[in-house]
């Protein structure tokens, strides 16, 4: 299993390395330049109804006039590259195991040694699981880092942590989904195509919400429906929406360990 | 009927289709132990798929597959403790080197294979230090080579081990075979080059279409083969002939043609004529073989 997982990691490191310090730039520099100017900010976004919608699309709430310094803040957690860093990075790394190594031609090399298909994919998942959870504690940090100026107006640590676990929830269900698809598939488009599209409608419905009726309807067909930093800033974590992205994650693992195992490797 | 212990690899009436294409159809193969095995067969014959077959790597729609006395699905993981595979083109992770190569798959095999893989780098000529993404296909393949030879196994399976190969690394290649076998390993290789599994093998098998239609020691294989023969005479072409002479061409003097088997009847029957000059070709395999390719 060693072995495993350090091919895993071998596979994964550069990605991580270059995601990790993008991170860290975007979260402490989406934080950091508020502290001095927060009353200004915050005078203008108030006076601004578009721009109070544009926030409350991000955030995932409903502003309701009760925008606050750490609220304004808190939308690094829902900023797109944020997102699409996580997610897409959720997608490489399950892409990797069968789906790339098929479409490489390693896979016979990888499975002429001594190793079984579900160890293969499970020293894949605690891999890319161990690496996400590295790049959400790199965001958390330059996040935390980036609020020192905010004094005590910065959110505290103890609200930090949900906003993390719940994106750290979401990023798990998109692995889930993207290694369901590459244990069907032989290629990284077959895996990366249809969740890309899913990725883009979620954050299109997500950020129409506010502007346009019909987007709250058809918002539970989209993954930002179960991911809202705002309303997790404003009440604390609603457990709801990680468990369903849980529940689901669990049976596409599931499902994914039993089609590798049954699946012609070529 | 070979005894089921003298038997390294078996295949029994295998089904193997993709989609509507059918490659292998009721294929069945018995490879003894420590012997040097050919798959001979044009491409798309199903050489690749039977040997996939045997790695675990695609399941088998119907039949018994065994090697070396397990199943090939259901056992695979044991199996493969004791199996070498070097695939047609060795494909290796583009960041490695041949020493973090023989570093990771120790640790994926659960044993020190270091320093034997260094001892058979440097037999063939390969730099322990070089990145695999800067190796030519040839120097990739004797990675692939390395890495299915070094942890000793019973069974060495080998899909096209030489394309790719200089002369003298197929020279090398062709020794360490013959090491292996004199261990007792057993060796089954993938062909469509007739040189190499005459240089190397002692049974052969020829696929096409996805079955087997032909297994035979390679002797015996080369004893059914024609020989082109030329008989020169001193005068006319004499007319009675031995029956088994298949001429092809005949002029005044000179009769050209193909004969099968145990040459003694025609050298006898042309020490009885006045010949000037008599040449006899050793068999000629490759048309053996496209015989049954045809």
């Amino acid at each position: 299993m060693r072995g495993l997982a350090r091919l895993a990691w071998l596979q994964n490191r550069v990605l991580t390395g270059y995601l990790g310090v993008g991170l860290a730039l975007l979260s402490f520099l989406l934080a950091a330049p508020i502290g001095p100017i927060k009353d200004g900010v915050l005078q203008f976004v108030q006076d601004s109804p578009f721009l109070q919608k544009m926030i409350a699309a991000l955030m995932g709430m409903d502003l309701g006039g009760a925008l606050t310094v750490k609220l304004l803040v808190g939308g690094t957690w829902g900023h797109p590259f944020l997102l699409a860093c996580m997610l897409g990075f959720a997608i490489v790394s399950a892409a990797r195991f069968p789906a790339q190594e098929v479409e490489q031609g390693h896979i016979d090399l990888l499975l002429s040694a001594p190793v079984g298909r579900s160890r293969v994919l499970l020293a894949h998942v605690i891999v890319a699981w161990a690496c996400l959870g590295l790049l959400h504690l790199i965001t958390l940090g330059a996040f935390w880092l980036g609020c020192v100026p905010l004094g005590a107006d910065a959110p505290r640590v103890t609200e930090m942590f949900p906003l993390a676990g719940s994106l750290f929830i979401t990023a798990i269900w998109m692995h889930s989904a993207a290694t369901l698809l590459s244990c069907r598939g032989s290629t990284r488009a077959a895996v990366a195509g249809p969740l890309i599209a899913f990725g883009l409608w979620s954050m299109v419905v997500g950020y129409l919400r506010p502007f346009v009726h019909a987007a709250e309807v058809v918002a539970p067909l989209g993954l930002l429906h179960y991911y809202r930093p705002g309303t997790i800033m404003q009440s604390g974590l609603e457990w709801w929406g990680p468990t369903v992205l849980l529940g689901c994650s669990a049976m596409f693992y599931g499902l994914a360990f039993r089609v590798v195992r049954e699946r012609d490797l070529v | 009927m070979v005894p089921l212990t003298n038997v390294s690899v078996c295949f029994e009436s295998v089904h193997k289709s993709f989609g509507q294409r059918i490659a292998l159809d009721d294929f069945n193969l018995t490879v003894e132990r420590g012997q040097v095995f050919g798959l001979l067969g044009p491409n798309g014959a199903g050489k690749t798929t039977t040997l996939r077959l045997l790695l675990g790597l695609l399941k088998a729609d119907s039949g018994q597959l065994h090697a070396l006395g397990r199943p090939c699905w259901e056992q695979s993981v044991e199996l493969k403790k004791r199996i070498g595979y070097l695939s047609a083109d060795t494909q290796i992770y583009p960041w490695l080197t041949p020493l973090e190569a023989l570093k990771l798959f120790s640790e994926i095999r659960g044993d020190d294979l270091t320093a034997p893989g260094l001892i058979l780098c440097e037999r063939l000529s390969l730099e322990p230090g070089l990145r695999v993404r800067h190796m030519s296909r040839g120097n990739r393949q004797k990675l692939g080579l390395v890495l299915a030879l070094v942890h000793r196994p019973e069974l060495l399976v080998l899909d096209e081990p030489t394309s790719g190969f200089d002369p003298l690394v197929q020279s090398v290649f062709a020794e360490l075979v013959q090491e292996r076998t004199i261990e007792g390993a057993t060796v089954l290789l993938s062909s469509h080059t007739f040189e190499e599994v005459n240089r190397l093998c002692q049974t052969v098998a020829i696929v096409k279409a996805g079955k087997v239609i032909v297994q035979d020691a390679l002797e015996e294989l080369r004893g059914r083969a024609a020989r082109r023969v030329t008989i020169v005479f001193q005068g006319d072409v004499p007319e009675d002939y031995p029956a088994g002479l298949e001429t092809t061409t005949l002029s005044e003097h000179k009769l050209g043609g193909q004969w099968r088997g145990d040459t003694g009847p025609l050298v006898e029957w042309c020490g009885e004529k006045s010949v000037r000059d008599l040449e006899i070709s050793p068999p000629l395999l490759d048309d053996a073989f496209l015989e049954f390719y045809r």
